[in-house]
């Protein structure tokens, strides 16, 4: 239910609390008209119960005046006949008519066979079986012989008749009418009128048969005088009644003009006939001497039925029309409070559809400006933002004075919206800005990388050809080394042949020649030696420059890395790394020079003494050419020069292990030279991976449209 | 040529340091004299010498051009050699480079191509045998000759799973332009061609570049039974 | 922070790297008649023309020596005009960076005119290091000198 609830549009939210607020209001509105319709009904209810009663009231007068007829002529009246077949045709006609409505209205009046028995009535009360009486009663009433058989059987009429009348009384809810102006008319036309014509008829036949003995007795006098004064009395009642009636009747939905018209000349007709009536019987009472014939009562008397009937039967229709202007007052309210609401709920339904509009509306709006944020497109939603310019709501205003108070929430989400849309741009701009810079750096790191790879390949070269040179060095200097031995062997010799037999000149001065070649040799070596020295001097400069070279192009790493922000702190480490390399090539490189110093003093030194000895021996071969004589001197001088060669073979010694030393640290400069290019593959491998990072950090940022 | 400190005498390492006695108290915590700066100064003074010639000259040429810069529509391989096979994989998965170092077998677990696990920076990674993978030639490699080789190992990583595995000599890292690359022959080796996504020919050699997510997955799967 | 380490005479400066765009070595400069002492002449860094200050030279009137440590700093310049410049500036022993907090820099506490432009100071363990402010290297005269574009004549009052 709940997740029914959420998925719900804001439309759709809003259209549902709105019926769920017309919901109580469609309960009290079904209340309402339903009490309406109930006065309605109720309304109804009592004409359809004049519609029944107005046969059987007619039906009592009708039976009652037949009852009468049929009197007079078991009395021998025979003239009457004619009468009474006049009125058994009214009757008849009475009967047809409730008959008909009787049917109809049977099931809300509640006299229906069923209900009727229902409500412990016995079989005679039938409508039908009551029709059956009269017409067995109106075939055979010539039959009837005495006035006793007479009354029985048009009781057997009568009082089923009056029953019903009270029955539908009741269940017409007559007695119960809530306006004072009908109950009045209901209490003339359906009680008193009724009553009073009855009383009338019984008092004439009364009279009449009086009349007809031809004397009055004076207990017929005094009932004379007690029947004016109970007729008076009812006419009291009938005027009051009436008149009460007309003055409520405004009260009650308006004047009823028919009624104001009709009512009053009715009741003045019947109460002229009435007074007469009146006159006549207090005169027959007062005076014994009065007579009148009884054709002429008879038709005062029959004038006084008549105008009572149509006093009865005009209140009747007076009040049928009252319930009509009831109902159609209550009809008229009940109309006006459904339509007054239904405009009210549509208006209701107006009013919510154009808030929901007002709120759905700017959401779409948002929401589509929010989707263009999201799909990149900032430009657009910028200046989407840009043309909302509701009544009084500007964003730009909003935007140049945060400090406005913004009451509308849906203001307040654009305000956001655009806050939002404002700071993404700047940010994009900024993070393009940085992927740019980063970009420049990395790909200025990987130049570095690749132009420390240059140098580092040169440095090895350098290395290599110092190695080369070294070991050429350290193969001369051990050709040096036999040099000198075999020179040593050879002065050692020359000393031998001198001491043996210093006779055989010619063999010493021929192994003296041998001796200056070979110190003339040594002194080659030792100059290619040297020589060779100074070529490595020349490739420490190399190295040295490209040491340097080494910590500039570092340096410059370091630099653009720490531009490149967080992304460069790999760099940074290699760098430093590599800067740390190049400080151990250099301390390798001074290293090797200091070797190179010292074997250069040495090597200098050697060929010193091998000059020396050259020029010294030089000098004694000259001698024992010129001066044989001083042959032992010479000899005795040539085995003194032995030691000095101690001297050379020591120097050379030295330059030997210099030589290897310097292998040695052409080793270490290797294996720096290795370090730096494994960290060079450090260095490219980060740049690619920070190059795969601006790549994709570009890519994300390029969905980004930014205005500028 | 500021002697700040006395008792710390020139070229120290030859003395006091592991050139000489090793009586340094500063090498029980550094261990060996280039991690020392000392060492560093003394390096320094190699720079400290007289610009050489035709130093500034050939410097006042080279600043004038513009610096060169990478281009980023290539692909950074690593290029590395077994047995007599060159191949190249993508620089974004690799970690690391390092010596050779041992593998501790692994019992029950360790088969042709998963040797074991190897100690990289205090870590214990998964080594594998490259070499076994591609069932490649048991031949000589070759040696160029005129160079000292170094065997490597390489760490790659890629989706979160390491893998260690030795080579015989690193080449080093280049730029490839992915135009360049052709298709792998049918006859080329028995390297199973499925590894290899296609050749392209660099300083001499007939490279072969490694489909990293195959490659990645047939190491997995040989460690995984 | 990053800062690039140089030497002026025995004394040890620093300098935001990330004002630097590049260091250079020594070249050869060309030489503007004239001009002051401190201005080591012209060079084309890159297709720009780069003016080089001795920083040296413009402390203690006595050039950097030529060695191989001896090197240019090329640094971004914002002149007076609110432009953007390169600037050269020549100082020894341009061979190595410190990694610094911009808090760990504290105050000198003393300012003279004609060296405004070195400024607050961090400490090592071979002593102090003074840092120094780009764009207060220029003195006013040789600013206008400099880089003003409009002007023909060179204004040489320093």
């Amino acid at each position: 239910m709940r997740r029914y609830l959420k998925g719900l549009r804001i439309s759709q939210k809003i259209l549902l609390s709105s019926l769920i607020f017309a919901l109580p209001i469609v309960v009290l509105l079904y209340f309402m008209i339903s009490g309406f319709n109930h006065t309605i009904r109720f309304s109804n209810q009592e004409i359809w119960g004049m519609k029944v009663l107005e046969p059987l009231e007619r039906l009592v007068e009708l039976v009652s005046e037949h009852q009468l007829l049929v009197r007079l002529y078991i009395e021998g009246n025979k003239s009457v006949e004619d009468k009474i077949n006049g009125n058994g045709k009214k009757v008849d006609e009475a009967f047809s008519a409730l008959l008909k409505e009787g049917k109809r209205l049977e099931v809300p009046l509640r006299i229906s066979e069923k209900h009727l028995k229902a409500a412990g009535m016995e079989e005679r009360f039938y409508i039908l079986n009551i029709h059956k009486n009269w017409q067995e009663l109106n075939s055979s009433w010539k039959t009837i012989s005495s006035t006793t058989q007479n009354d029985g059987q048009h009781e057997l009429i009568m009082v089923p008749v009056q029953a019903l009348i009270k029955k539908v009384g009741d269940t017409s809810n007559m007695v119960l009418d809530p306006d004072l102006d009908s109950y009045y008319i209901i209490d003339v036309s359906l009680l008193t009128m009724p009553k009073v014509q009855n009383r009338l008829s019984s008092f004439i036949l009364d009279v009449e048969s009086v009349l007809f003995k031809g004397f009055r007795t004076q207990t017929d006098a005094v009932r004379f005088g007690s029947f004016a004064a109970l007729l008076e009395n009812d006419l009291d009642r009938l005027r009051q009644s009436i008149a009460t009636a007309l003055a409520e009747d405004k009260h009650y939905y308006g004047e009823s003009p028919t009624l104001q018209k009709n009512m009053p000349p009715l009741l003045a007709g019947y109460e002229s006939s009435l007074i007469a009536f009146i006159v006549v019987l207090k005169r027959l009472s007062n005076d014994p001497a009065f007579n009148i014939p009884i054709a002429e009562f008879m038709e005062t008397s029959q004038q006084v039925i008549e105008s009572g009937s149509a006093l009865r039967a005009g209140s009747m229709k007076e009040l049928t029309i009252l319930l009509d202007r009831r109902i159609d007052n209550f009809k008229k309210k009940a109309y006006a409070a459904l339509s007054l609401s239904f405009m009210a709920l549509l208006l209701a339904a107006t009013v919510v559809f154009f808030i929901s509009r007002g709120i759905t509306r700017p959401l779409r709006k948002v929401a589509d400006i929010a989707g263009k944020i999201a799909a990149g497109d900032l430009h657009q939603a910028r200046e989407s933002l840009e043309t909302i310019k509701n009544a009084g709501f500007d964003i730009n205003d909003l935007l140049i004075d945060p400090s406005k108070q913004v009451k509308n929430e849906i203001h307040q989400l654009f305000y956001a919206i655009a806050t939002m849309t404002s700071s993404l741009n700047s940010l994009l701009a900024q993070v393009q800005k940085s992927g740019i810079q980063v970009t420049s750096s990395s790909t200025e790191i990987a130049a570095s990388a690749r132009e420390l790879e240059a140098t580092v390949a040169e440095q090895a070269a350098s290395i290599n050809q110092v190695t080369v040179t070294s070991k050429e060095i350290s193969a001369t200097a051990q050709d040096f080394a036999a040099t000198m031995n075999s020179v040593t062997e050879m002065a050692s010799k020359t000393a031998e042949l001198a001491g043996t037999s210093m006779t055989d000149l010619s063999d010493i001065n021929a192994t003296m020649n041998a001796l200056l070649e070979s110190t003339r040799q040594s002194t080659d070596k030792l100059n290619t030696i040297n020589e060779k020295m100074g070529n490595i001097s020349q490739v420490i400069t190399t190295i040295t420059k490209v040491a340097n070279q080494i910590n500039l192009l570092s340096l410059n790493a370091a630099i653009e890395a720490e531009k490149a922000g967080e992304y460069g702190i790999g760099f940074s480490v290699v760098a430093r790394e590599i800067r740390r390399l190049a400080d151990q090539t250099a301390v390798a490189a001074l290293e090797i020079e200091a070797m190179i110093t010292e074997t250069q003093t040495s090597v200098g030194e050697g060929m010193a003494a091998v000059e020396l000895y050259t020029r010294q021996t030089r000098t004694s071969t000259e001698s024992i050419a010129s001066i044989s004589i001083r042959l032992e001197r010479v000899i005795e001088h040539t085995q003194g020069l032995k030691p000095q060669f101690g001297a050379v073979n020591q120097g050379m010694q030295m330059q030997s292990d210099s030589a290897c030393q310097i292998s040695e640290a052409m080793g270490q400069l290797n294996e720096t030279a290795i370090q730096t290019r494994d960290s060079l593959i450090e260095f490219k491998k980060v740049t690619q991976q920070l190059n795969e990072a601006v790549r994709d950090l570009q890519n994300e940022v390029n969905r980004f449209t930014v205005s500028s | 040529m500021n002697q700040k400190e006395d008792d710390i005498p020139m070229n120290c390492w030859r003395e006091i340091g592991i050139s000489g006695d090793f009586t340094c108290p500063r090498l029980l915590e550094l261990v060996h004299c280039r991690n020392c700066s000392e060492y560093n100064k003394a390096g320094r003074q190699l720079f400290d010498r007289e610009i050489p010639k035709g130093f500034l000259e050939e410097w006042t040429q080279n600043l004038t051009g513009t610096k060169e810069t990478e281009t980023l529509d290539t692909t950074s391989v690593i290029i590395f050699r077994i047995m007599s096979e060159w191949l190249a994989f993508r620089t974004v998965y690799l970690q690391e480079t390092v010596n050779m170092r041992p593998i501790h077998y692994i019992p029950f677990r360790s088969n042709n191509v998963f040797k074991g696990v190897v100690n990289v920076n205090g870590e214990l990674l998964l080594c594998v045998s490259a070499l076994d993978l591609f069932e490649s030639t048991r031949g000589e490699g070759r040696a160029p000759s005129g160079k000292t080789i170094y065997e490597r190992m390489l760490v790659i990583s890629r989706e979160g799973e390491r893998y260690v595995f030795p080579v015989d000599e690193v080449l080093g890292i280049y730029r490839l332009p992915l135009s360049e690359l052709s298709d792998p022959p049918v006859t080329m080796s028995k390297t199973p061609t499925n590894l290899v996504m296609g050749i392209f020919n660099l300083l001499d050699k007939r490279i072969g570049f490694l489909d990293d997510e195959k490659f990645c997955q047939s190491l997995k799967r040989s460690c995984a039974h | 922070m990053l800062f690039l380490l140089f030497k002026i005479r025995n004394e040890r400066y620093c300098l935001d790297v990330s004002r630097i765009v590049e260091v250079a070595p020594m070249v050869i400069f060309k030489k503007i008649p004239h001009a002051p002492p401190y201005l080591s002449g012209l060079f084309n860094f890159r297709g720009t023309i780069v003016p080089v200050i001795d920083l040296s030279a413009l402390l203690y009137e006595e050039p950097c020596r030529p060695l191989l440590s001896t090197r240019i700093i090329l640094v971004d310049y914002i002149g007076p005009n609110r432009k953007r410049h390169i600037l050269g500036l020549l100082a020894e022993h341009v061979t190595e960076t410190i990694s610094r907090k911009e808090s760990d820099f504290q105050a000198p506490g003393v300012e003279v005119e004609d060296s405004r432009f070195l400024g607050d100071v961090i400490f090592d363990e071979e002593g102090m290091i003074q840092r120094v402010e780009v764009e207060r290297i220029p003195p006013q005269a040789l600013q206008e000198y400099l880089f003003s574009a409009g002007k023909d004549e060179a204004v040489d009052s320093e």
